[in-house]
């Protein structure tokens, strides 16, 4: 595997944040459950930032380490101030968006990962 | 109190994350320093295991602002 398969990974693994924020995007429009699924596309929305934003870290951290000494932050606290503005825009706009929802959309970007490279490590090791 | 639980609750959960994230991160430069060609595969392992490692506090900071604001 080479930094091209991690440029792939990294496609794939948006892509499939992306067609289930699509999914939700239509199940908001025509199911009667506006409420949660609200909650959960703003949850997951939030979570394809913090997705990108560690993909983009973590390419550039191993780039520091092969050609330059200096060494850049992997960005926690950035992941942390998003769930954080995620909540409290939840806790502020209770009407439109449900905390639970919200919640569990937050968690999202950790099954995509994991199911990804469930899907995927029998590829990388032909 | 809330304030005080909520505190407790982030930053016991930002040290466990930083003591795991410090830790994938040293094996990761030493297999990269090892071996470069490898640079590939250990960024993607390296990925998952931040990942997994921050899903944990983030439920944590959810926590604490449950605590503050209910």
């Amino acid at each position: 595997m080479s930094e091209m398969s991690y440029q792939q990974v990294m496609s794939r693994q948006k892509k499939w944040m992306l067609t289930y924020l699509a999914i939700l995007v239509l199940a908001v429009f025509f199911t009667s459950y506006h409420h949660f699924l609200t909650g959960l596309l703003l949850g997951t929305a939030v979570s394809l930032y913090n997705l990108s934003l560690l993909q983009r870290k973590v390419r550039n951290f191993s780039f520091e380490v092969h050609n330059r000494p200096k060494m850049h932050r992997l960005g926690t606290f950035s992941r942390f101030a998003t769930v954080g503005l995620a909540l409290l825009i939840g806790f502020e706009l209770e009407v439109y968006f449900h905390m639970a929802g919200i919640i569990l959309g937050l968690t999202t970007m950790f099954f995509v990962v994991i199911i990804d490279f469930a899907l995927y490590i029998k590829q990388s090791d032909s | 109190m809330e304030a005080l639980a909520a505190a407790i609750a982030v930053g016991v959960a930002a040290l466990g994350a930083s003591f795991a994230n410090g830790k994938i991160v040293s094996r990761t430069i030493d297999g990269i320093s090892r071996q470069p060609e490898l640079k590939g595969p250990l960024q993607q392992v390296m990925l998952i295991g931040i990942a997994l490692v921050e899903a944990i506090p983030i439920f944590a900071v959810v926590v604490a602002f449950m605590i503050l604001f209910t």
